[in-house]
């Protein structure tokens, strides 16, 4: 193999050297973990972007007593408020709930019988909101509150968009975790590669007098994190595999469709084959970075 | 190849090293080698026979005065150029300087490979060399379990391999029976013949008159400089 070329530096037993491709094989697992849970936080996501469509609800209260001319004041009233829902930027459809309707998401509290359709009854409406982003809800209450007092706004979206924040958060910190796991990585074998350096002097020195780069000494360590890299990876690669695969059997159990799926899912895959990839490349550069860095200024 | 004149390959003026806290090891020194020549470089243990050779292969800068290899300042060489310098120069060091984890055909290949030659190729071309000095049955041996001769000669396997224009060879002779001491100095004669360059430093001032090479005689801080068959002194 190629890789034969860049072994003039007994670099693999350097006993500093040892523990890092078990340090990459953490740090791979890590990372692969962490993007692991930004994933299925990602999947949820999605899942509440595509299944909840964001509503509204809104609420004109009861009226006290049975009177036919209030009774008419209110179909104008409930008209006005219509108008001003469906005028509102980002309001999608908006539909007032029947009796029977109402009366049913009543009953938690109220009970079953007839002599509730006696009661007055507060009129609902129920509004989509096509994009939350445009809808200014402060404006809608006060326009409605212009009409009638009292008139009551629920926002869903309050407690929806505060979640998805969390959910974009914890993608985000999954995400840094990673950068760090990288960080972490980089300057670990940048130290080695320093000690390294340090320990294997005269066998540079000769390569300098045989005619060698800076270049073809720093290769050498690019190759070495490059073996250091691949080994550690498979071993962080293998240990999250059977990560996933224990969370399987337990997830038949529990019937967690979610995690089935995210585990399933071939994109999760291809990340936790590209971490160590990724964390391997940077690797490379390190060392050979803090090598020519070290040739050119210290040495 | 014809030549009314060679060219200069090596030139040092009023060169001087002065080590902090050591040695005066250079005090004007003034020296011209032209190409394709060869020399013995003697004198007493502790003259600076090493140290010279270490200057010309820059991996010593003088305190005062002026060295010109290969027709350039040696102090206006950046450091980026140094390795293409080197490889034009092949160096059997006094302390052999062999890597201990490679073997034998590895060491050798070493300068080659590092000029990015495929490393089978370099490897080859090792073997072959070390079956002409007669290591073809250590090939694969570390330079630490073999004898003092025998590493010699593969550090003499690993300065002339990259064909070097200069051979600078520090002691070649001292580790060696008189048989093997023979071939080699052939071997470097025959690379002389081919337009290399040769410097052998060497303490046994019997060599030049039995070669007929002139000597550069280092003492005190100066190189006298004395022609085949002759006692005339040169600055
Ligand atoms: N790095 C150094 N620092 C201080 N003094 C040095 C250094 N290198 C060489 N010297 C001194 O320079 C002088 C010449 O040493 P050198 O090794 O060149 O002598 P030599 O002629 O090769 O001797 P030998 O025949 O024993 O090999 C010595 O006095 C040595 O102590
Ligand atoms: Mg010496």
């Amino acid at each position: 193999m190629s890789l034969k070329k860049y072994t003039d530096i007994p670099l693999n037993a350097d006993p500093s050297g040892r523990f890092v491709p078990w340090i990459v094989a953490l740090m791979v697992y890590l990372a692969t973990i962490s993007l692991t849970v930004a994933f299925v936080v990602s999947s949820l996501i999605s899942r509440w972007d595509t299944g909840f469509t964001a509503r509204l609800s809104v609420e004109i209260p009861a009226q006290n007593a049975f009177d036919p001319d209030r009774d008419w004041e209110m179909t104008k009233i409930r008209g006005q408020v219509a108008q001003i829902l469906l005028r509102t930027p980002g309001v999608g459809t908006v539909r007032t709930l029947s009796k029977n309707e109402v009366l049913s998401t009543l009953e938690p509290w109220l009970g079953q019988g007839d002599d509730l359709s006696d009661l007055p009854l507060p009129t609902l409406l129920e509004v989509e909101v096509k994009d939350r982003d445009i809808v200014d809800i402060s404006l809608m209450k006060q326009n409605l509150s212009e009409v009638m007092p009292g008139i009551m706004v629920e926002d869903h979206l309050g407690w929806q968009s505060g979640i998805l924040d969390l959910a974009h958060s914890a993608q985000i910190i999954g995400f840094l975790i990673v950068t760090m796991i990288i960080l972490a990585a980089v300057s670990t074998i940048a130290f080695t590669s320093q000690t390294s350096l340090i320990i294997h002097r005269n066998v540079i020195e000769v390569l300098y007098l045989v005619g060698a780069t800076d270049d073809y000494i720093a290769k050498q360590f690019q190759y070495h994190a490059l073996r250091v890299g691949l080994r550690g990876g498979t071993v962080g690669f293998l240990m999250a595999s059977v990560t996933f695969v224990v969370l399987k059997f337990f997830a038949k159990d529990l019937d967690t469709t979610l995690l089935n799926e995210v585990i399933s899912n071939s994109a999760l895959w291809s990340v936790a084959l590209l971490v160590p990839l990724f964390v391997t490349a940077f690797m490379m550069m390190a060392a050979r970075l803090s090598v020519r860095l070290a040739l050119k200024y210290v040495l | 190849m014809l030549r009314k004149e060679a060219a200069e390959i090596i030139r040092f003026e009023n060169m001087g090293l002065l080590f902090e806290n050591g040695p005066q090891v250079f005090n004007k020194l003034n020296l011209s080698v032209k190409e394709g020549s060869f020399y013995f470089l003697t004198g007493p243990s502790g003259a600076g026979k090493s140290t010279l050779l270490k200057m010309i292969y820059l991996n010593q800068n003088q305190t005062a005065g002026k060295i010109e290899l290969f027709g350039r300042d040696s102090l206006s060489i950046l450091h980026q150029d140094i390795p293409y310098i080197r490889r034009k120069i092949g160096v059997v060091f006094q302390d052999f300087r062999l890597v201990s984890h490679l073997s034998s055909v590895d060491n050798v290949a070493l300068p080659l490979k590092v000029r990015g030659i495929d490393p089978r190729k370099a490897r080859n071309q090792a073997a072959e060399l070390l079956k002409w000095v007669g290591l073809e049955d250590v090939l694969n041996r570390n330079p630490q379990t073999l004898s003092g001769g025998q590493q010699q000669r593969i550090a003499i396997a690993r300065a002339v391999i990259g064909r070097p224009k200069v051979l600078l060879a520090d002691e070649p002779t001292g580790n060696v029976d008189d048989e093997i001491a023979l071939k080699l100095l052939y071997l470097f004669e025959e690379m002389n013949k081919t337009g290399t360059t040769v410097i052998v430093a060497t303490h046994n001032r019997a060599l030049p008159k039995e070669f007929n090479h002139p000597e550069i005689y280092l003492n005190e801080g100066k190189a006298t400089l004395i022609p085949v068959g002759g006692k005339k002194k040169a600055e």
